[in-house]
């Protein structure tokens, strides 16, 4: 198979200070909504499954975003999906490292027979569109916010274990590690002590590029009624139940498909800065 | 070259045999008894053992691998758990809207991507290029369901100029037909051109600095000769890649888009099997779209190879 170009693609964005403006803008939009997620019990919101406020309203001073089909206020629901998207989105991505990561450093090191299968493997998986994989990870496992995360993981692995297998057969092959070697180090050891730290970069460049397509991809499955169960909220259901409303309420499609294009294109920026800081040679 | 396609469909059959085994392992861990669903409400043990036996439940799951995997290799994908109906004839009917949308959203979406990576590549660092840049990131970043949503509210529901939902017949008129096609390929094209623009411009301001141009530009052959011949032609190799991973991602990936226009393909045939629980419809979707994501992998192996004579000799670069 021919290597499969970075979906986020190369960078186009323009160098100097407007990137950096750009950067900080992204920083603090995330910032700000992981605050509100965190302290959503808190805030002087209703609670997301509060209803008896007029059904369908208009935007107004009372509800920000207007009320939804069972009289719920949009504006809290919208906090508590966010809250849904993003620890579902981390479990995901944190899941692809812990499988991802062991794999690739011991593939990348070791070699051999066991580079072989586990490759292969990843290549079964990676045959799948990558939407259809997570699809059918949350069929298998019956709808939920767990499924849902575990399957994000899943997805997540191939690439996450071919980027650390190819940086640590760079650093395999590097003069530190046959020093450590000669003195005797285990296996184990080098590849924990020396060569993960080595290869921190690439991972955490690949964590944050993973998190945006995590929280792309949570939308989705919840969407198509895969993710997080009723009365939980999620971006991607509220969008589902607002497609019943066009006609009648259409503001009410217009904040959760926001909210997930801004978390998405905030993740892509930070994402992309990090890349620049840690992996400057692509 | 025929070689080289050879050796590359020769590659791609393990991976369709491990695939084919995950999805029909994945499926067995399922919950639910296929045989009980079969069964209908209340049926007595005998009936659930006796269909257990017709669909080959009793035996092994290596011999139930085997026997599966025969049959669908003659065509053969078992019933429908919940309607009873040849999975084959089902797919057969969702198949054709599913590469009607997926062709139509790869040509816009090369319309798209094409007119933007070739007007912000040939004019690096412009306004024009930051405009398409920052576009091209909104894009990227915007759910397609989203995308299809704000289409049907602007141009559906207020300007009235496109239908809202479902899939107009050739056969009641072409105008109608493709009227219900615009609006769910522009959503893929509004998800997908941006990639191809990425690529695009990169390649082209990359080409637009290499030596050969300047040569061309240098003893004087005019610009369009230069930007087709000299700079498009390199620039194409990794977006005709990128095309490929995208065109094959389609045809597993409107499934989103059916959903919003309600289209009656594949992909909202698998989304409906799944809240059903009719695994043997699953299985069957996912098993015809991974094999066309492959095929369409392959097609594009064998054309990069033929764009690049490098790759086919095993000396990639």
């Amino acid at each position: 198979m021919a290597a499969r170009p970075d979906p986020i693609g190369p960078q186009v964005a323009p160098e100097g200070r407007g990137r950096d403006a750009a950067t900080r803008l992204a920083l603090a939009f995330l910032a700000v909504a992981t605050l509100a997620a965190l302290l959503a019990p808190v805030l002087p919101i209703p609670g997301y499954a509060q209803m008896g406020f007029p059904r369908l309203a208009e935007p107004s001073a009372a509800h920000w975003l207007g009320t939804d089909q069972f009289g719920r206020d949009i504006l809290a629901r919208i906090v508590y999906a966010i809250r849904t998207s993003l620890w579902v989105s981390l479990i995901g991505v944190a899941t692809s490292a812990m499988i991802g990561v062991p794999l690739g450093l011991v593939c990348g090191y070791r070699g051999g027979a066991i580079d072989g299968i586990a490759m292969r493997a990843l290549d079964a998986l990676l045959a799948f569109p990558s939407l259809l994989l997570a699809i059918g990870i949350s069929a298998v496992m019956g709808p939920g916010a767990v499924s849902a995360a575990l399957a994000l993981g899943i997805v997540g692995v191939p690439q996450m274990a071919r980027i650390v297998r190819a940086s640590t057969m760079v650093e395999a092959a590097s003069q530190y590690v046959d020093a450590a070697r000669s003195i005797g180090a285990s296996a184990g050891a080098i590849m924990l002590r020396h060569v993960l730290p080595n290869v921190a970069g690439p991972i955490a460049v690949q964590a944050a590029l993973f998190f945006a397509v995590a929280v792309l991809t949570e939308a989705s499955l919840s969407f198509l009624g895969l993710g997080v169960q009723v009365p939980v909220p999620s971006l991607g259901s509220m969008l589902y139940e607002a497609r019943q409303f066009l006609g009648t309420a259409p503001w009410f499609a217009l904040a959760p498909g926001a909210a997930i294009t801004l978390l998405v294109l905030a993740v892509n920026v930070v994402a992309d800065a990090l890349r620049d800081r840690l992996d400057p040679a692509r | 070259m025929g070689q080289f396609a050879l050796r590359r469909l020769l590659d791609a059959i393990p991976v369709l045999l491990a695939v084919s085994l995950l999805i029909f392992a994945g499926l067995r861990l399922a919950p639910g008894d296929p045989a009980e669903m079969l069964a209908g409400p209340d049926p007595s043990p005998a009936t659930i053992a006796a269909i257990r036996e017709t669909l080959g439940l009793d035996r092994g799951i290596a011999v139930q691998f085997a026997l599966w995997l025969r049959a669908a290799a003659s065509g053969d994908l078992g019933l429908s758990l919940v309607n009873g109906l040849p999975v084959g004839e089902l797919l057969l009917d969702r198949m054709g809207p599913t590469l009607e949308l997926a062709l139509a959203g790869m040509a816009a979406s090369l319309a798209l991507g094409f007119a933007m990576g070739l007007a912000a590549g040939l004019a690096p660092g412009s306004a024009t290029d930051r405009t398409i840049s920052a576009l091209a990131s909104l894009g990227l970043a915007t759910p397609k369901f989203w995308t299809g949503i704000l289409l049907i509210i602007v141009f559906g529901l207020e300007a009235r100029l496109f239908p809202v939902a479902g899939r107009a017949d050739y056969a009641d008129g072409v105008g109608e037909a493709l009227r219900s096609l615009f609006l769910p390929a522009m959503t893929l094209a509004i998800a997908n051109g941006p990639i191809i623009a990425r690529f695009l411009r990169n390649g082209v301001v990359e080409m637009s600095r290499s030596d050969h141009v300047r040569t061309a530009m240098a003893k004087g052959l005019p610009r369009r000769q230069v930007v087709t011949g000299y700079i498009l032609r390199n620039a194409l190799v990794p977006v005709v890649t990128v095309s490929g991973l995208i065109l094959g991602n389609l045809v597993g990936g409107t499934a989103l888009v059916e959903i919003v226009f309600s289209w009656p393909g594949l992909g909202s045939l698998l989304i409906n099997a799944i809240a059903n629980r009719d695994y043997s419809v699953v299985q069957g979707v996912m098993l015809v779209v991974v094999a066309g994501f492959l095929a369409t992998s392959l097609l594009v192996d064998i054309l990069y190879g033929f764009l690049d004579p490098r790759i086919r000799h095993g000396r990639a670069p």
